[in-house]
């Protein structure tokens, strides 16, 4: 019997079935857990949307992702059932918990009135798994949750287009010359670096966020990926390639919606944050409002 | 269509341990050998899974083994939980095991797991598990707990899939995550 067991097994950790299946877990848009039901104990498969922190302002935003640390390890960036970080216990500290309803008494020293024993969901890896003494006050929020809201305290926006040729219904550029995309004016709140803060009782964190790449759709199919801020263009450069960050359209734009190809330009914001005894990274994309380029072709006459 | 029976019960806990090496330090698990046609009473030899998709899988049925030894006991042992879990899925469970405490339920009988075939994406490797749960039973105050939920509050199909991702910690593949393929069939 054992032997049949042992055998099938086997057989099935050397592969079988299953054709490829799209993956929330390979593309992160989404995944869905099981959490048990506390009061009844019935299973609830829980689905969630991708997004993470997601952009801040809502303007352009294409989702994001955040990572957190604690200890020099990686740890997932929130608890169960809204449990908080408490950096004083290594772990989320979670709802009131008298394992088997013993009716559990204080530590010495304690009473009920100054605190309660609760589930302490650790990270990994764990050690004892039975219930912590929290006494009131010690936990207050998670620090993700501050990082969250220093972040939205930063009022980050999309950059300011800079481009030549420019837009404008008068402008046009000429397929095959070079064009120039930069960061016009860059602020703190469209490029960084900028720092905030954000605190509630005895938790602060602190997070400073700047633009890693800008990723620019050209409207004619490609994108263009620059790290800075790129070049702004000025006269005397002439027909050059621009140094930095630049393009060339090798068709004209008149078979394009109202005849120009539609610019955008996404930042990708990454946010770094401590505090509460944990550390993370946040990203999130904004993305400018579209611009529209108009190429055109010189045409050469010869007699 | 081969299945892994998960139980406490001395085979189950048998091969639990002879698939997953458990009770030592190796990093590595390793598989028994498939039995000839004729089989002899006891395998004899314990080759060690080859591939990363081997040992993913390994990792993924003591993973298994694990989980359903600790929602029946209402209680983890982290020292094997160590072994074959992180990130997601090391919280998920601790959510699952105090939350079937706390409701006072009782969960007995057993899973059948059936995976498939490992997917390796390079960082990690994907498999699914085809999870049967017509031979678990859980009751509460003597009634039965209602069927698992949907977000739609609708119950889940049995047998459900669910797609497990482990990733490289230290040498040692561990589950990190977790999908119910809800609206797939196995």
């Amino acid at each position: 019997m054992l032997a049949r067991v042992v055998a099938a097994a086997v057989v099935a950790l050397l592969g079988l079935l299953v054709a490829p299946v799209p993956s929330a877990l390979a593309d992160g848009d989404g995944q869905c857990t099981q959490q048990v039901d506390p009061e009844t104990g019935q299973v609830k498969w829980v689905c969630e949307d991708d997004g993470g922190t997601g952009g801040t302002d809502g303007t352009g935003s294409t989702g994001g992702s955040s990572t957190c640390s604690y200890s020099g390890r990686e740890i997932p960036c929130t608890g169960p059932e809204g449990s908080a970080w408490s950096s004083t216990y290594g772990c989320y500290v979670g709802a009131v918990w008298d394992p088997g309803g013993a009716g559990a008494q204080p530590p010495p020293g304690q009473t009920n009135q100054d605190g309660a024993w609760h589930i302490c969901y650790w990270p990994p890896p764990g050690s004892s798994w039975d219930p912590v003494w929290i006494q009131n006050g010690e936990v207050t929020i998670d620090p993700v949750v501050l990082a969250q809201r220093a972040i939205a305290s930063m009022d980050l926006d999309p950059i300011q287009i800079g481009i030549v040729p420019e837009s404008g219904p008068n402008r046009v550029g000429l397929v095959g010359l070079p064009v120039w995309m930069w960061v016009d004016s860059p602020t703190d709140d469209t490029f960084g670096p900028i720092t905030a803060s954000a605190s509630e009782g005895s938790v602060s964190v602190s997070a400073t966020a700047s633009v890693a790449s800008i990723v620019w759709d050209m409207g004619d199919g490609t994108t263009v990926t620059c790290t800075g801020e790129g070049t702004p263009y000025a006269d005397h450069y002439g027909k050059q390639d621009s140094p930095t960050c630049g393009h060339r359209y090798e068709k004209m734009s008149t078979d394009q919606p109202d005849g120009a190809y539609q610019v955008t330009a996404t930042s990708h914001w990454v946010v770094e944050w401590t505090g509460g005894g944990q550390s993370g990274t946040i990203e999130f994309d904004l993305t400018t409002d579209a611009l529209p380029i108009r190429i055109g072709e010189a045409q050469v006459l010869t007699q | 269509m081969r299945k892994h029976h998960s139980a406490l019960g001395g085979v189950a806990l048998a091969l639990a341990l002879t698939l997953t090496g458990c009770g030592g330090d190796d990093t590595e698990p390793k598989v028994q050998d498939t039995p000839s046609q004729s089989p002899s009473p006891t395998p004899t030899s314990t080759p060690t899974p080859k591939t990363p998709e081997e040992k993913a899988a390994a990792q993924l049925v003591a993973y298994l083994d694990v989980r359903d030894d600790a929602l029946r006991a209402a209680t983890i042992d982290f020292k094997r939980l160590n072994k074959v879990a992180t990130g997601q899925v090391f919280l998920n469970i601790q959510q699952n095991v105090s939350a079937i405490e706390r409701s006072g339920s009782k969960l007995t009988g057993e899973y059948v797991h059936t995976l498939g075939e490992p997917r390796d994406r390079g960082a990690y490797i994907l498999i699914i598990d085809c999870e049967d749960r017509s031979g678990v039973e859980q009751t509460k105050d003597g009634k039965p707990v209602p069927e698992p939920v949907g977000p739609d509050g609708k119950p889940v199909p049995n047998p459900l899939p669910i797609e497990y991702k482990l990733v490289k910690e230290k040498g040692r593949w561990l589950v990190s995550d977790q999908n119910g393929l809800l609206e797939e069939s196995c």
